[in-house]
């Protein structure tokens, strides 16, 4: 006895369907949580906001999504390594603090020679850091190529109005909640 | 490209040509032909899972090929249904019948018995140089500095001859465990390292002389974060040799290999 | 098949046994495959008895006190507004993705089948053969009934939205209020449209039933381009500030992704409703028991295919123009889908397209048979073979590589220094390029099997359309390698000529070999129905993959968002808002996939019901009718 026809359309639907389920199975798989509302502390020490800014950087910020530190050849994004040194000295009348503030709060004011503009506000959704922990990633770019000199009541262009830090509470001395999953991946 | 191995399937398809053997053997010659060629043809070896993918187009891709036409599915399901249905073949059908469930149980072990290996982490294999060092008290300009003995190549040639000598000595006395004789990371220690050392003939020309002296100056407890995680046994040879040594040693190093040091950028109009 | 033919009767009845018997197996199947799936995503509650009654209270005594308990509780709590509910099972995420993905694949079949319907309705128009307004007429067939199965679709994700995401969908309907009555009335015009091009098919003149055709197509994509309005919002919000509130409802609707979303969804629908009218075509031929039909639903299944496959081949290009908006819109949502979480799904979605041009190709290979006097172009195959297969392979090739450690140790380093020249974009471009271009050269060889060109400068012609290809190829494959050479801001605008050489090349290739075979001496004919049965199968396989595909590109569409509800403004606080696994959505794209097919099983099935209005096929049906009751009584 032949197999029915409409069993064999099955099998092959099913057999294409399953085929292409598998494919998924094979790829990484890797679940992203939305970034964890974190509370900075307000007593934050230098050593601690350059941590901050880097796990900022690579988890809630989406900075290293664009930008690589220390790395050469055809980029879309300047590279950071070293990015102190330069921006001292790289827009006349603006400190290295005030250039890495307006490079996020008016990423367009000033563009790198050499890049196309496409740096979102950072201040702004769908990034959207609050004004202390954009001074974290100040604090750690400083460290790269300089020495971090900003503390959370440092005032700049950007934030001259605003001084008061969220309240502390529950917070560890690394200045983020221990359980959040700030590089938002797990396996 | 390892070329005995491409010249071997090369030569293996020649004979099959000559000897005008079946579409079925052609199939069968194309699908391990490709897999050994992608298997072991290639000087840096592809990964498994890459591979997997690449043999699972070429399989679709012959299958599409053998049944695209009448005369095709013929001579293929001739030789097979032939296989199946005569006699003379029973005893080698039953083979098949119990051999390919075995295959299939012998992948699934062979997959299974993986050895154990350590997690992979991703590491910048050359991180950035922070913009300036400190080495014996003395602060070392990684972005503008350069070797002090380099000038010597042109202006004095003897002189520069020498310093050269002198870090072929710091070389041999220090480094050749790891780095080798030949400065392809191939020393004795090697076995036992991971990350291996740096193979001095693939890298050094895309870096720059400080860069080079930053890492031996501080070796692996010297790395940034994303250099890490910290688990190169590069020690801090600050503390071992002299700064005028670590520098002759960088001579020695693009001496030896033949290449050139990378060029100062400017870096401030970067 | 001499043995089906002489245990028809015999064949049928089990065939009446069994079709039931597979349609259940298969239900089980599909619910068995989803709850295997989605079982592991549920969240039980760990049964404890509660500590009132842990002790020695009697059961009865207990559970009375739990209930009075819960009363008073839910009496005490005030009214309060949901931001969310949750849905039982699967959980709102996936019940309401999944909801959307069939009403979206029914949409997309209904608003394709006319487009193409009409056009082969008025090629029989214009040429007067019968056989075409046939044709458009049995496409139409299956359009009375996906439109409904559409619009429950539509209720229902209406009804989920408003239960599920209420809290959302209050805002978006705020924000589009004014939308919604037009899309409320254009379904009133579609439904007028549809069924009296349907039911009035040779009742009009021709002309006024062309006019029919095209208002069906005009308010079917208006209602398109309103529904995209609202979901292209979500991702590129404009025309409203920072908090959310709207500033201007023009802007909202002209935002970043509408233009090119609906001209890439326009051109999808279209290879989709054409891959699944083939694949309908292809069930009829594999059912048919007469040559005539057999010739007249191969014939059905390859104009279906060739809407498909001509429909497929720009849509890589509409989708460069909708990446490249989303990057003007948000460089931050073009780098999360080209470089952060869903990078991987584009090679999945590469062996998709490789799968869809591999078996389109095969397919034209195939039907290569239905000519006599085809040996010569035969052995071109195996060329054509072997550059998809080295395209595919290359748009294949992961940019980030999987490998162990002691793989890593051997390569030296995480990139290998081969493959890492074909992970990139230049390499891939210039593969999906050349692939558009041998599928082409599969069609152009296809046309001219059993023809022969009789015009006097055919050498020349000949080799003017090799030389075409070849320099169109030889532009391709330079530019993608001169790209290894260049800034990334040169880089990116390189694919442009890429394309237009591409485009120019088909365009003047079919130019010359339309005059080329302009009276050509035939030395075979086509005959339609010979082909083999397994090229039917590639049919049903071709629609599946676009229907996967479809599910695919729609997760990613809709995923990119991650944990915003609107891009940006809402964000999505539901336990939800994280972002899946692939794996996890490749199972839930597959078992949507599975229900759709089930369900246009049913469509194809209540399409057979329908007595035909041609005479001809009149008596046919009779005479089966006849068989049927024969077995009944």
């Amino acid at each position: 006895m032949t197999v029915p026809l409409i069993a064999r359309i099955g099998a092959l639907v099913l057999a294409t369907t399953a085929f292409y389920g598998y494919v998924g199975q094979m790829v990484p798989q890797k679940e992203v949580q939305p970034p964890a509302e974190v509370v900075l502390k307000s007593d934050l020490t230098t050593a601690d906001m350059v941590k901050v800014g880097r796990e900022i950087m690579e988890g809630k910020g989406l900075c290293l999504t664009c930008h690589t530190i220390g790395k050469s050849g055809a980029l879309r994004f300047p590279d950071l390594a070293g990015v102190d040194g330069r921006a001292k000295s790289r827009v006349a009348g603006l400190s290295d603090v005030e250039y890495f503030a307006q490079s996020m709060y008016e990423p367009w004011a000033f563009i790198v020679p050499g890049f196309n503009p496409g740096m979102p506000p950072i201040n702004k959704p769908p990034v959207g850091l609050t004004d202390q922990e954009i001074l974290c990633v100040i604090a750690y770019l400083q460290t790269l190529g300089g020495t971090p000199t900003v503390t959370l009541q440092t005032k700049h262009h950007y934030n001259s109005g605003t001084t008061a830090a969220p309240p502390s509470q529950g917070v560890s001395p690394g200045g983020t909640q221990p359980e959040a999953p700030l590089k938002g991946e797990k396996r | 490209m390892k070329i005995p191995i491409v010249l071997a399937v090369a030569v293996a398809f020649g004979l099959l040509r000559f000897l005008r053997v079946k579409l079925l053997i052609w199939a069968a010659a194309w699908w391990i032909g490709i897999y050994i060629l992608l298997r072991f043809g290639f000087t840096a070896p592809i990964p498994s899972s890459v591979i997997t993918i690449y043999m699972g187009i070429v399989s679709i891709a012959i299958l599409a090929y053998v049944s695209s036409s009448q005369e095709r599915r013929d001579e293929i399901s001739g030789p097979l249904i032939r296989f199946m249905t005569e006699k003379r073949y029973t005893l080698l059908l039953a083979v098949a019948v119990v051999a390919i469930p075995a295959l299939a149980a012998a992948n699934v072990y062979v997959r299974m018995n993986v050895s154990i290996e350590p997690p992979l982490f991703s590491r910048t294999v050359h991180p950035a140089s922070p913009a300036d060092i400190t080495v014996h008290d003395k602060r070392i300009d990684l972005d503008a500095g350069e070797n002090p003995f380099r000038h010597l190549e042109t202006s004095n040639p003897q002189e520069f001859r020498k310093h050269v000598e002198n870090g072929r000595r710091v070389y041999y006395q220090n480094c050749v465990f790891c780095h080798g004789d030949t400065m392809s990371a191939n020393g004795m220690f090697v076995h036992g390292l991971d990350p291996i050392p740096t193979n001095f003939h693939d890298t050094i020309a895309q870096l720059r002389e400080t860069f080079l002296f930053w890492r031996i100056s501080k070796g692996g407890p010297g790395l940034p974060d994303e250099g890490g995680p910290w688990d190169t046994a590069m020690p801090a040879w600050e503390k071992f040799l002299q700064e005028d040594e670590m520098w002759d040693a960088v001579l020695f190093l693009y001496d030896f290999t033949g290449q050139r040091p990378r060029g100062r950028e400017e870096v401030a109009t970067k | 098949m001499t043995n089906g033919i002489m245990n028809g009767a015999m064949n049928r009845r089990v065939l009446i046994l069994l079709g039931p018997v597979a349609g259940i197996v298969m239900f089980l199947g599909v619910v068995w495959m989803a709850s295997v799936f989605v079982g592991h995503n549920e969240y039980k509650e760990p049964y404890r008895a509660p500590a009132a009654t842990a002790d020695a209270t009697p059961r009865a005594e207990g559970v009375a006190a739990e209930k009075a308990a819960a009363e008073t509780k839910a009496k005490a709590t005030p009214y309060t507004e949901a931001e969310y509910r949750r849905f039982p099972g699967v959980g709102s995420r996936v019940a309401i993705w999944s909801v959307a993905q069939l009403h979206l694949l029914f949409a997309a079949f209904v608003l394709a089948v006319p487009m193409f319907a009409f056009i082969i309705e008025v090629i029989g128009y214009k040429t007067g053969d019968e056989r075409y307004d046939r044709l458009a007429h049995e496409f139409t067939n299956l359009l009375s009934v996906s439109f409904s199965l559409t619009a429950t679709f539509g209720a229902f994700l209406t009804f989920m939205l408003i239960i599920l995401y209420p809290k959302f969908t209050n805002y978006l309907m705020s924000v589009f209020s004014p939308t919604f009555l037009p899309y409320v009335l254009l379904f009133f015009f579609e439904a007028f449209f549809l069924y009296t091009y349907y039911y009035g098919w040779g009742k009009f003149h021709p002309l006024v039933h062309l006019g029919l055709g095209l208002g069906l197509n005009v308010v079917g994509t208006a209602i398109m381009m309103i529904a995209n309005a609202w979901l292209t919002f979500m991702m590129s919000p404009r025309g409203i500030s920072d908090t959310g509130a709207v500033l201007s409802v023009r802007d909202a609707i002209f935002n970043y992704t509408w233009l090119p979303i609906n001209v890439h969804r326009f051109i999808a629908n279209i290879a989709f409703g054409g891959s699944v009218a083939a694949a309908y075509a292809a069930f009829k031929f594999l059912q048919a028991e007469t040559d005539e039909e057999r010739a007249h639903y191969d014939w059905m299944g390859y104009i279906g295919n060739f809407v498909a496959i001509s429909a497929f081949l720009p849509l890589p290009f509409a989708g460069y123009w909708l990446a490249k908006e989303i990057y003007a819109f948000s460089q931050t949502l073009g780098l999360t889908m080209m470089g952060g979480a869903f990078s991987w799904l584009f090679i999945i979605q590469a062996v998709l397209i490789g799968n869809l041009f591999l078996a389109a190709n095969y397919y034209l290979w195939l039907g290569m048979g239905r000519v006599e006097g085809v040996q010569p172009l035969q052995k071109f195959i195996k060329y054509l073979l072997i550059g998809i297969t080295l395209c595919f392979a290359v748009w294949a090739t992961p940019r980030s590589i999987i490998a162990t450690v002691s793989e890593i140790r051997a390569m030296g380093g995480s990139a290998h220094p081969i493959l890492g020249y074909l992970g990139v974009m230049s390499a891939k471009n210039t593969a999906v390029n050349i692939l558009i271009l041998t599928t082409f050269m599969s069609f152009l060889l296809y046309r001219r099997t059993g023809k022969v060109a009789t015009v006097a400068w055919a050498k020349i012609g000949h080799a003017a359309q090799l030389a075409i290809f070849a320099t169109a190829a030889f532009i391709v494959i330079f530019l993608g390698v001169y790209g290894y050479f260049v800034e990334a801001t040169v880089r990116i605008r390189l694919s442009v000529p890429q394309v237009s050489s591409v485009l120019m090349a088909m365009v003047s290739i079919t130019a010359i070999d339309v005059f080329l075979f302009r009276g050509a001496t035939r030395t075979g004919e086509v005959r339609w129905g010979r082909i083999p049965r397994i090229s039917q199968y590639v049919l049903i396989f071709i629609a599946v993959t676009f229907t996967w595909l479809m599910g695919l590109m729609g997760y990613v569409r809709s995923g990119l968002r991650q944990h915003w509800h609107v891009y940006g403004v809402v964000r999505d606080t539901s336990p939800d808002a994280f972002t899946p696994t692939l794996g996890f959505a490749t199972k839930v794209v597959s078992v949507t996939v599975l229900e759709f097919f089930l369900l246009i099983g049913v469509v194809f099935w209540i399409a057979s019901l329908h007595d035909r209005p041609d005479f001809q096929r009149q008596a046919k049906t009779t005479r089966r009718t006849g068989a049927h009751e024969a077995e009944l009584t």
